[in-house]
């Protein structure tokens, strides 16, 4: 064993799991008692594992407490979606079950998942259930678990994307919990008859130390950030065949205000493997950061710590002693963007793709503008799959070319956006939803950034710079859900209508940004990108990225691992 | 021109609890139907007063015949729709302050709960302190089928039978048309049921109650 130190106590959440019995708890009776829209606290922290979130609508809090009413509470689904790949019989299910129990929008999320917001408690189960006659799901979603797989979503320009989503599925399929509670308390399951039977081989009773994100990347195209991922695989493509993955691990996003204990980290890139081993490799992994994640402190507990607390050398010999894992060194890649490419896009086999963008990943019907009708309708008639995208965006995918008009008719119908009308810097933007319903938000993000992302393009205009891609990220919290800390220009929420500013990422998502100006509203955030990007504009050389230039020119230093985030 | 006629609202409050304070439960009326619009004149006349700028004309009516047993150790049960929960927030803030109380058990009746839990956060204090002992809820407009309190009532007959026997007094307040009617219809179902009884013998019983003041009604 390699940690002979006295281990301090338990986080109350390991607590919490221990007694929960494979996460049942209470979930069953919080459900029906009618008295409350909410939750016993106990059974909160449990149904993320069945992924789903107790919320309220904040906006509404300061009335209804002069209203002697409870909070509005609700509750975020979101629907486990590997690879992001779905039928259009699944998507009319989702767009009929966010018309019905959620709040008529439907959040595509950063890790190409879905999303309903507003499900009150008293349909939470019928909801849950319709997903899964959907042959969808939400188990693992959320919770201390393997999360949503990711997988580039660019069948339009790799001919493996079909083999590498399959291998998504597969990581997905093999790294879910087993216990029957999910089964029991949403699908009306049998009980277990019959003692303590085995109900975690992999997990065991405490399951993970905290989250654990997945995701694979296919080159060029980094659009699932890979390196922000506690797991990740890069797909080594030789001759137009899938051979095998380069191995990441050690990434993730979050960190909290003022610890410099917690950082954000970009993954170490750890070796090569052919593709046959992608399960095992997957559960060794898994199962590393299982046995030797920190379950004491939950801000230290991510894998990206554990690796910077034990190291390389102790990784690499832990995997090959408990899965006979070997990795021989990195094969060469090359990542071009992080972003969506969008429009008619004709795959080699000659299906066309046409990537839609959704701003904010949020799909509703608002303002004349029926994005989300429009969607529902093609998938009435469309006959391929639906892609979502680590950008929130979506793909209608593998249209025949016979079938190509009908989808362009509906676009036209609805008056889908034209991508070439929205701004390069708007094609590469992401925002957490923060407001209303989350409860870490310190800020807006969704709601605000379009609004953002409009005054910097006049600065952008201004200096010449429409035809230049830049990446901006906010979110409302250091949380970094929209992954905020790989963008060239990073905002993340302190205080209503405050940010602290971050820059100096690369734009495809190999090199994390740094802190530049901490609490600034919309006023100075201009007054402090005007300047910089008037000198880009004019010194960059060549095809230098924002993201570069800025350290080049010394504005700000470069982010070379996640320790030195706060240097 | 006819002088308006006063309205009647019963109080909310208990004087123990908020001295030098009466408080008022009062559904702002205001719809529209067949095309005519109803306006209650008392309701949104004391919606929109300005604080302290206003006197508001008033006088106490009493109603001697919906009281809190005398003795603080009786058991009640309190059922009520919509603003026919005034009275029980006095009672149980009354309650609240006694030393030895005996338990209570509150039927509570709306169209929608996330809008018209009348006082939910207060019923969930009440609940925890144990001044309300029991509660049940029916929403009319939240489900596939509508439900309302009397539904609650049949779902838990025993036990309210059980209470019935114990001594408890029994309390109605509401809309006149809505429930008053078909809750006793469901006490007197309940009656027959828990204390084998026939129709005849079921309604002696509640002619018994109401003959020792254990059965009270406030009905609008």
């Amino acid at each position: 064993m390699a940690d002979k130190k006295e281990t301090p106590a338990p986080s109350p959440i390991e607590k919490i799991k221990d007694e929960s019995a494979y996460l049942r708890g209470t979930i069953t009776e919080s459900l029906n008692d009618p008295l409350t829209g909410g939750m016993r606290s106990v059974d909160q922290v449990l149904i993320k594992f069945h992924g789903t979130y107790q919320q309220q609508d904040r906006d509404l809090d300061d009335e209804r407490k002069k209203q002697k009413l409870e909070p509005l509470y609700s509750f975020l689904i979101r629907v486990r979606v590997p690879a992001g790949v779905t039928t259009a019989a699944q998507w009319l299910a989702m767009d009929d079950l966010s018309e019905q129990y959620g709040d008529k929008t439907l959040k595509l999320t950063t890790r190409q998942a879905f999303q309903f917001h507003g499900v009150l408690k008293r349909n939470l189960k019928r909801t849950i259930k319709e997903i899964n006659d959907s042959l969808l799901d939400t188990i693992a979603a959320c919770g201390d678990v393997n999360r949503n797989v990711m997988c580039s979503a660019n069948p339009f320009e790799s001919p493996v994307h079909a083999e590498v989503a399959e291998d998504a599925r597969k990581i997905s399929a093999h790294l879910t919990p087993s216990t029957n509670a999910y089964h029991e308390i949403w699908l009306d399951g049998k009980l277990v008859e019959g003692g303590e039977k085995e109900e975690e081989p992999l997990y065991g009773k405490l399951y993970m130390p905290r989250k654990f994100k997945t995701a694979i990347a296919i080159p060029p195209r980094n659009d699932t950030d890979v390196l922000s991922n506690d797991l990740g695989f890069i797909a080594i493509v030789e001759n137009g065949k899938l051979t095998g993955y380069n191995v990441t691990i050690g990434g993730g996003m979050a960190y909290t205000f003022g610890n410099n204990e917690t950082y954000p980290r970009v993954a170490d890139v750890v070796g090569y493997f052919p593709k046959e081993q992608i399960e095992a490799v997957s559960e060794a992994i898994l199962i590393f950061q299982r046995d030797h994640g920190n379950r004491s402190e939950r801000k230290n507990a991510r894998l990206k710590y554990t690796v910077d607390r034990l190291g390389l050398e102790f990784f690499y010999a832990e995997i090959k002693r408990t899965k006979g894992i070997v990795l021989t060194p990195n094969k060469d890649y090359a990542f071009e963007t992080m972003g969506d490419k969008y429009g008619w896009l004709k795959s080699a086999d000659g299906l066309w793709h046409y990537t839609v963008f959704v701003e904010g990943g949020k799909l509703i019907d608002r303002n004349g503008y029926l994005a989300k009708t429009a969607i529902r309708e093609i998938a009435t008639i469309h006959k391929g799959t639906f892609i979502l995208t680590g950008n929130q965006n979506v793909v209608i995918a593998q249209v025949e070319e016979g079938e190509k008009s009908k989808v362009e008719a509906i676009l036209k119908k609805y008056k889908i956006i034209d991508t070439a009308k929205i701004s390069l810097l708007r094609q590469n933007s992401i925002a957490c939803a923060a407001l209303p319903y989350c409860g870490l938000a310190f800020a807006e993000a969704e709601r605000y950034l379009p609004t953002l992302v409009s005054k910097i393009d006049q600065l952008l205009e201004a200096n010449d710079l429409l035809q230049t891609p830049i990446s901006i990220r906010m979110t409302g919290c250091p949380n970094g859900c929209g992954r905020p800390f790989l963008a060239e220009i990073g905002l993340v929420g302190r205080a209503p209508g405050v940010y602290n500013l971050y820059l100096g990422a690369s734009f495809v998502g190999d090199r994390l940004n740094k802190l530049y100006k901490e609490m600034v509203n919309e006023e100075q955030i201009l007054e402090a990108l005007a300047p910089l990007l008037e000198d880009y504009a004019k010194n960059r050389i060549a095809d230098e990225r924002f993201g570069d230039f800025v350290i080049r020119k010394g504005y700000i230093k470069a982010t070379l691992a996640g320790k030195e985030f706060h240097n | 021109m006819r002088p308006i006629q006063p309205r009647s609202y019963s109080i909310s409050s208990s004087p123990a609890a908020c001295p030098g304070e009466l408080h008022l439960t009062v559904s702002v009326v205001n719809y529209e139907k067949s095309g005519r619009s109803k306006r209650g004149t008392c309701s949104n006349y004391l919606s929109e007063i300005a604080l302290d700028e206003e006197h508001v004309p008033i006088f106490i009516e009493s109603n001697p015949n919906f009281r809190l047993p005398q003795n603080e150790e009786t058991p009640i049960v309190m059922i009520g729709a919509g603003t026919g929960i005034a009275p029980y927030r006095a009672f149980i803030q009354h309650r609240e302050l006694s030393e030895k109380r005996g338990k209570s058990w509150l039927f509570f009746g709306n169209r929608n709960f996330e809008t018209e839990f009348l006082y939910q956060a207060e019923w969930h204090n009440f609940l925890k302190s144990g001044a309300l002992s029991k509660m049940n809820v029916a929403f009319s407009r939240d489900g596939e089928k509508k439900e309302y309190v009397q539904h609650r009532l049949i779902e838990n007959s025993a036990e309210l039978f059980k209470w019935l026997e114990e001594g408890a007094h029994f309390y109605i307040c509401g809309d006149m048309n809505n429930m008053a009617g078909d809750v006793q219809k469901a006490l007197l179902k309940i009656i027959e049921k828990e204390g084998s009884l026939n129709r005849e013998k079921a309604e002696e019983y509640i002619t018994k109650l109401q003959r020792e003041k254990r059965l009270q009604l406030d009905v609008y």
